[in-house]
């Protein structure tokens, strides 16, 4: 069957302060739960409200790893522009939590060019800057996610990927 | 019993923390973000990424997971009570070297860190934080809790 081919989001197509648009996620106890289990880390905290509120939350909070849910690039950019983004490969991370994620949450997620870097080398980091709000727009956590982007001949060569063109994400 | 402020003291070494991967929760994960096949559940296209030596039957591990087990070792020794890394803690960590997963027996990770600085006025407490696989480091930074 023929498969789809849509322009990729290319490391020049970025430019520091460019936001993608809003994103919206309804968080439920069964979906953090799932996530938790599904990471190899169903412990207490994450899993069992009496034992969540011994611990002094007000029920189970979200595994720290389900903000990623959100804002996997591939998947947040494609979910706003329905389509691929180029390969890259994720070099570092700061991440800091406000209050934990509860079930009920309605998170809002904004996601920005944070910065742009070319190294020495030649490599091309992208950092973007996820703020999750609650319904209240209070600042839930904060993550800046860095990545290093292939270079266009290493993707052509290697996944044969051409710039501008790939039939779907890698990440 | 959780942490206490009092208790810690700089120079304190954190419990490590042995963190074993599965590729069959890499592989869900990454059905869950909708990437799938790729160089974290695809061991051929791991062979291909040239920033890396590769390793047969091995993919890498997507740097979101060393990511979200660096916080799982601090609030596993945070014990009891997790809220000084839920409210206003945090981790700032660069991704070294690739973590390998094999696809039958797994990757596994230790992480390992010690206290830094305390800061009485704000009960702040940092720590410089670490992980290895097979002696290689794959993750370094900090982490900081606020009690």
């Amino acid at each position: 069957m023929p498969q789809a081919v849509v322009p990729t989001i290319r490391f020049d197509d970025l430019y520091k302060g460019w936001e993608i648009p809003h994103y919206y996620w309804a968080v439920t106890p069964n979906e953090m739960k799932a996530f938790a289990q599904v990471v190899g880390c169903p412990d207490p905290l994450f899993m069992d409200e009496n034992e969540a509120k011994k611990m002094g939350l007000d029920t189970i909070a979200a595994h720290p790893g389900y903000i990623n849910l959100f804002h996997f690039e591939c998947n947040l950019l494609r979910g706003a522009h329905n389509n691929p983004v180029f390969p890259t490969m994720h070099n570092a991370s700061k991440v800091e939590f406000f209050r934990p994620i509860y079930p009920g949450d309605i998170l809002t997620i904004k996601m920005r060019v944070h910065d742009k870097i070319i190294s020495k080398k030649g490599r091309r980091f992208v950092a973007w800057e996820i703020d999750l709000l609650d319904k209240d727009g209070n600042l839930v956590a904060r993550k800046i996610h860095s990545s290093m982007w292939l270079k266009d001949d290493e993707a052509q060569d290697r996944f044969g990927i051409t710039p501008g063109m790939g039939p779907r994400p890698l990440y | 019993m959780g942490l206490k402020y009092e208790d810690i003291k700089v120079g304190d070494e954190l419990t490590p923390y042995k963190r074993t991967w599965k590729q069959e929760w890499v592989n869900t994960m990454m059905e869950m973000v909708g990437s799938v096949p790729n160089w974290h559940t695809d061991p051929e296209q791991a062979k291909q990424v040239s920033v890396w030596e590769a390793r047969e039957e091995s993919t890498v591990l997507p740097g979101v997971c060393t990511e979200m087990a660096t916080c799982e070792f601090i609030l596993k020794w945070l014990g009891d009570d997790p809220k000084p890394f839920f409210f206003g803690g945090g981790i700032d960590i660069r991704l070294t070297a690739p973590v390998y997963v094999h696809i039958k027996e797994g990757g596994e990770v230790t992480y390992t860190g010690k206290v830094v600085e305390k800061d009485d006025n704000e009960k702040k407490v940092i720590c410089e934080i670490s992980a290895q696989q097979d002696e290689r480091t794959v993750m370094q930074g900090k982490a900081w809790l606020k009690f």
